[in-house]
């Protein structure tokens, strides 16, 4: 039973992952905070409710929500970001964000109403199961969590492989020191805010498959949890969000268990004021913790 | 205008009152939602549960949330201003699901009964905090809290102690959203979780900035706005969430300090010279 | 032998694997005028924020009138006595001029909230704001914007909102950066004018003939290290310094 609590909570964590890797990516990366990160997490559903209604088949209205979110991304980053770049403007731009988020929230209200909307997934994914380790686990779960891997090897893949994740690193290490290098910044931006849009879409996207509904509210209730994890784990640390967002989803599962009920939900916003208290720099201590500005 | 809307526009001023008093030091308050449903439930207890006197009960629960407050913001107050914004954002989720799961103060179900406040108390507690929000505006300790706001690092390599003035702050303005709560619960009547989601926080939040964030008259003008006009435009209502959301973006990047964006100096060299 | 002012005895600060200052060791007396001066990345600003506070140093201790302030916060050494100007300048741009100096007047400055006991901006304040203003030729520009400064009067603003917290050492980082021959000259006046300000100093420069002029005691760093000290004369001459004034591009010495 605890076992399976624990396979529910890294399924449950793997989902947080996705999310809180989008803000420590834009935070890490750009030092900026994007709250309407949350909102795309709860769009990642209706987008393929919305897909899947116009006739897409369900693997298409997956690829789709990534995309669209991630192209979301570009606009958010467009509307509120592309003119605060400085220090200074870091709280304007995530107020902006935050504005963005609430008519996100408005119009996906406008358009399926309140109520949370049912997603059509087959039905073989929640009935069938498979032995691991000699535990009965449901398919579905096991095709969220092979997916959350493949996007996480894919992040890796891309973060430190690539040329364009050798750009974002050179950003996140200094942003003029990166322009000195010929990096184009305003571009890094842009590709920074599309990947971390599209990984808060697939997060989304899989919460609303495991949850079988995707609900407006979702974005506030659990998107903002990642912001949360991202600080447990440490400000712009890649590996801190992920074991950070598998521990808080173990323990709000093992909460759940335990019959904590809904006190289960505010654990994580406890931890992240504790790990704040004591150690700052996060959890994991992987965190580059840069000198106080000046 | 109608008492109820009279009421909803004056709560409204003091919770953007409660917002603009943390940002005073530069700090941002995602949490003044939670600490109005501290003061709603606190006062209501006392009132109906231990029979204390109307007025000590809002003291009582200003001051508790006061120190609460001060104690929670102390740890993310000492590190990056982004830290507080989240400890203040996971404190609305804590004290929401906190009060659902007591069952003394009726959980989910909400609490009811609590009567006694009128239009002139709001009225009368937002003459006093503006009057007092007006002496600070002529103050040394205005001037200090602006410097605070442009460059902290330089403002306490001058002397200033600038997490004890965010703490300072920081517990006024958790104190003054509680007695807004208080007198909230007590209007009401009847009070549940739900009226104090992370929502409530951040509307108020956007008051502020959409009023402006350098003078106390900025905060008067955004809660007034959007209190009263969703109100008298017929229609607006409904759409307010998507109209609000929109009007914030555009602002922020052709006005980023808000409608009244002018900051009040703390003193004129030159009148003194004439004189 | 009487106890040094400042007394900072080998320091070091490092980001990650670069190394700003290397095991340094500086004392002041009271009274003491000292120009710092080197290369570009010498380490120069460096030191002065690990004196006042900016940086948290890595290794080593700094002494100052007599109590231990190597991890003192920032607030805390600035009431001990320790005023600085900054290379950037780094005024409060959106108050006025005046009021870049008055909130920084050390009256209330422990005790902030007393002042709400006091309406208004209060005429003593006002006085003591244009009497420091005045001592940095700008009592006529009292009520603009520190923002709308130009350069030169921005960095005598900055000297002047230094002084209004009465410090025992000020730490002035290359003043006259930026600045024309006559401005330089103006400086030069202001600060001797208002000595009886500026009990002891330290200055960081590039302006060699600015430093003889000024100082008591020169002090030469490259690479984080102190490689000469002695009077201007000496130093300026001293093998190492003329080595490193050459290798990095700056002959005029």
């Amino acid at each position: 039973m605890i076992a399976e609590q624990i396979v529910n909570g890294i399924v449950l964590g793997s989902m947080y992952a996705l999310v809180a890797l989008g803000y420590t990516l834009v935070f890490g990366v750009l030092d900026k905070l994007n709250f309407a990160l949350s909102e795309l997490f709860m769009l990642g559903g209706f987008i393929v409710i919305g897909s899947v209604g116009l006739g897409a088949p369900l693997w298409l209205a997956g690829m789709l929500a990534l995309v669209i979110c991630g192209l979301l991304g570009l606009v958010v980053e467009f509307v509120s970001f592309r003119k605060f770049t400085s220090p200074d403007a870091q709280v304007t731009a995530a107020l902006s964000s935050l504005a963005v988020g609430l008519i996100m929230i408005d119009l996906v209200q406008k358009t399926w109403g309140g109520e949370p909307v049912a997603v059509p997934v087959p039905i073989e994914w929640r009935r069938a199961s498979l032995a691991v380790f000699g535990m009965q686990v449901q398919t579905m779960k096991i095709i969220i969590l092979a997916l959350t891997l493949v996007l996480m090897a894919a992040l890796h893949v891309l973060i430190t492989r690539t040329a364009m994740g050798r750009n974002i690193r050179a950003v996140a290490e200094s942003p003029t020191f990166a322009t000195l290098l010929g990096v184009d910044v305003k571009r890094v931006n842009q590709q920074t805010f599309f990947i971390a849009s599209a990984l808060a879409g697939a997060g989304g996207l899989m919460f609303s498959l495991r949850n079988g509904v995707a609900a407006s509210d979702v974005g506030f209730t659990f998107g903002l949890k990642a912001l949360a994890i991202m600080a447990i784990g440490g400000m712009g640390d890649l590996r801190g969000a992920v074991l950070g967002a598998i521990l808080v989803g173990v323990i709000e599962s093992l909460a759940i268990q335990f019959g904590f009920g809904k006190l289960g939900e505010v654990i994580v916003w406890a931890l992240m004021i504790l790990v704040l208290l004591v150690r700052p720099s996060g959890l994991f201590g992987g965190a580059h913790v840069t000198e106080q500005r000046a | 205008m109608s008492q109820d809307l009279l009421f909803l526009t004056g709560i409204n001023i003091l919770m953007a009152w409660s917002v603009y008093i943390i940002l005073l030091s530069g700090s941002l308050s995602f949490a003044n939602g939670g600490f109005m449903a501290l003061g709603a439930y606190a006062a209501g207890v006392f009132t109906m549960k231990w029979g204390m006197n109307f007025y000590a009960a809002l003291a009582l629960a200003g001051v508790g949330a006061g120190i609460v407050g001060a104690l929670l913001a102390y740890p993310a107050l000492r590190t990056r201003g982004v830290y507080l914004i989240l400890v203040t954002i996971g404190l609305s989720f804590i004290i929401q699901t906190l009060i659902q799961n007591t069952d003394y103060v009726g959980g989910v179900r909400g609490m009811t009964g609590m009567m006694g406040t009128t239009n002139w108390h709001v009225w009368g507690l937002i003459a006093i905090v503006g009057a007092g929000l007006y002496w600070l505006s002529r103050s040394h300790l205005q001037r200090q809290l602006d410097a605070v706001r442009e460059d902290e690092r330089v403002a306490a390599s001058l002397g200033f102690d600038v997490v004890y003035l965010k703490i300072v702050c920081f517990a006024a303005g958790a104190c003054l959203a509680a007695i807004a709560g208080g007198l909230y619960s007590h209007y009401m009547v009847f009070i549940n979780p739900d009226h104090f989601n992370i929502f409530v926080s951040i509307y108020v939040v956007l008051y502020v900035v959409l009023g402006g964030v350098n003078n106390l008259w900025g905060p008067v003008v955004g809660a007034s706005i959007m209190t009263i006009l969703p109100e008298l435009v017929r229609g607006l209502a409904s759409f307010r969430p998507l109209v609000f959301g929109a009007v914030i973006i555009v602002l922020l990047l052709v006005r980023p300090n808000g409608l009244l964006a002018m900051r009040l100096r703390t003193l004129k060299a030159d009148r003194e010279r004439s004189a | 032998m009487t106890t040094p002012l400042l007394n900072v005895s080998s320091i070091s600060k490092r980001f990650g694997g670069v190394t700003a200052i290397d095991d340094l060791s500086i004392s002041l007396l009271a009274g003491d005028r000292l120009g710092l001066v080197g290369p570009n990345g010498a380490g120069k600003t460096a030191f002065v924020n690990c004196v006042t506070g900016f940086y948290t140093l890595s290794g080593g201790a700094i002494h100052f009138d007599g109590a231990d302030i190597s991890t003192l916060p920032l607030h805390k050494r600035g009431r001990l006595g320790l005023a600085r100007t900054f290379q950037n300048i780094r005024l409060f741009k959106r108050m006025t001029v005046a009021e870049n100096v008055a909130c920084a007047l050390r009256d209330y400055a422990d005790r902030p909230f007393l002042s709400m006991l006091r309406f208004g901006g209060g005429a003593d304040f006002v006085k003591a704001a244009r009497d420091l203003l005045e001592r940095v030729r700008l009592a006529d520009k009292a009520d603009q914007l520190a923002g709308s400064l130009p350069y030169g009067e921005a960095r005598r603003l900055e000297i002047a909102r230094a002084l209004a917290t009465r410090p025992k050492l000020l730490l002035l980082d290359e003043p006259t950066a930026g600045m024309n021959e006559q401005e330089t000259q103006e400086l030069l006046a202001d600060l001797r004018r208002n000595a009886d300000l500026i009990p002891s100093m330290i200055v960081i420069e590039h302006d060699i003939a600015f430093i003889r002029e000024i100082s008591t005691r020169v002090v030469a760093m490259d690479y984080g290290r102190k490689i000469a000290e002695g009077s201007a004369d000496e130093v300026f001459s001293h093998p190492q310094v003329v080595e490193a004034y050459l290798g990095a591009g700056e002959a005029d010495v």
